[in-house]
């Protein structure tokens, strides 16, 4: 059963919400009674990020969960590459590093640590991407729409947010892709200066790539997220003007895109 | 530009929500820990300066309080506190000396002394009051005095590149804008 196919709408808030209630874990019951062991940690997400995959392969397809882990991977994948050197070069140059309770940050502090981050990664970034996705727009401005003006009014404005956020889960898959074009070869060492004798000068020109890559990066990023908008917010004056009497279709996943 | 609009739109909304997501990937993407504070350097004050610059101060502190802070809730959880109060205080604070800026340098003078409250931020919940929470709920015991001051420089860091890249983004995106949220900006470069 398609979890977007829950009606009324906030049973299916509830029921996400339930499925959800490990993503409290990690937080606040360390904030009420202390960190938790490891085993519990290790088989609370592991039975969460099972019944998070399955809930996504059947209400949005097995594409859908690729899409949604790629991204947790990559993400996941950067955060362990900058842990890992950050880890050996400040152990390099400052030596040991050492947690605020005084205990050492050894590479089993940091191989325990990575695989939690991961973990945690890896299960609530698809959770909370299902999350948004289970909602129709379309719905929820015909839902409000019907109330009064001043619900239509806010309507707009939870419609907007909405599809927004289902818009950016929707090309955060494209990211990958817009990163390789720019930069085929990635960290390759025609990124660096091998010209120069100098060791420093050629981490340089490393370092300009990928500070001119991020920045090109984080322009496409942000074009992704603000294309459709100008469409959203015409449909929206629209619906808003005529009072509440949406028609469906129009700011629906389908057309919107 | 649209940094002080008479009436906030539903396509307003729409900016702040997108920017907002946009910064929590922007934390989520550059995640680079720094073990004795148990945080990490990122760069999604980036959006934050460009929110503030962009819209004005109040969809810079709703950018700045919620979308790093929600990227904190996925695996950072201490942080959330430290960083909606404070990202949050750094959109506000660039969003009011920005607003009705006409030249850049202002803009710079707004992203630098936000940058520096977003610092300063930092530093005073991780060596006053993380420390002072930490003594009733051990949740919070994740830094110290020392702590705070060894991340003074990632952090001095962290807040330079939002400057730069946040103002550079700001030339890119928003300022060739009509005035009207609706109508999104070319892109220039």
């Amino acid at each position: 059963m398609s979890i977007r196919s829950i009606q009324p709408w906030w049973i299916r808030v509830l029921v996400l919400a339930l499925i959800g209630v490990p993503l409290f874990y990690y937080g606040p019951i360390e904030f009420i009674g202390g960190a938790p062991g490891t085993f519990p940690f290790f088989a609370v997400w592991i039975l969460f990020g099972a019944v998070v995959y399955f809930m996504i392969v059947v209400s949005f397809g097995l594409d859908q969960l690729i899409n949604w882990v790629s991204i947790a991977s990559v993400i996941a994948v950067l955060t362990l590459i900058a842990t890992a050197v950050v880890f050996e070069v400040r152990s390099g140059v400052f030596g040991p590093a050492r947690l605020p309770d005084g205990s050492a940050y050894d590479r089993i502090a940091l191989s325990k640590d990575i695989v939690r981050k991961t973990l945690v990664l890896l299960t609530s970034l698809p959770y909370l991407l299902a999350f948004v996705n289970a909602f129709s727009a379309a719905g929820v401005i015909a839902w409000l729409g019907t109330r009064s003006t001043r619900a239509t009014q806010v309507a707009g404005h939870i419609v907007i947010a909405l599809r927004v956020l289902q818009h950016i889960s929707e090309v955060l898959p494209e990211l990958v892709p817009v990163w390789r074009e720019e930069n085929p070869r990635l960290l390759s060492p025609r990124h660096r200066d091998e010209t120069n004798r100098f060791v420093i000068m050629r981490l340089l020109k490393l370092l300009e790539w990928l500070f001119e890559g991020t920045f090109r990066w984080a322009v496409a990023l942000l074009v992704y997220a603000i294309e459709p908008l100008p469409t959203y917010a015409h449909m929206v004056d629209l619906h808003t003007r005529t009072n509440g009497t949406p028609s469906t279709g129009s700011i629906s996943r389908k057309s919107a895109n | 530009m649209m940094n002080s609009p008479a009436k906030w739109t539903p396509a307003k909304t729409g900016l702040v929500t997108a920017l907002t997501a946009v910064a929590c990937l922007g934390t989520l993407f550059v995640r680079i820990p720094i073990p004795i504070t148990t945080g990490y350097f990122n760069v999604g004050d980036v959006f934050v300066i460009l929110a503030a610059l962009w819209l004005g101060p109040t969809a810079g502190l709703i950018v700045g309080a919620l979308g790093p802070a929600a990227a904190d809730a996925i695996g950072y959880p201490q942080f959330i506190l430290a960083t909606a109060v404070t990202k949050g205080c750094e959109g506000l604070v660039v969003g009011l000396i920005a607003k009705g800026a006409r030249s850049n340098s202002r803009r710079l003078v707004a992203a630098t002394i936000g940058a520096a409250v977003m610092v300063a931020g930092y530093f005073v919940f991780e060596a006053f009051v993380y420390p002072v929470l930490a003594r009733r709920i051990p949740f919070f015991d994740v830094t110290t005095m020392e702590g705070a001051i060894s991340e003074l420089l990632p952090n001095t860091i962290q807040g330079v590149i939002a400057v730069v890249v946040g103002l550079g983004l700001f030339r890119a995106i928003a300022s060739g804008g009509t005035g009207s949220p609706g109508s999104v900006a070319p892109i220039r470069s």
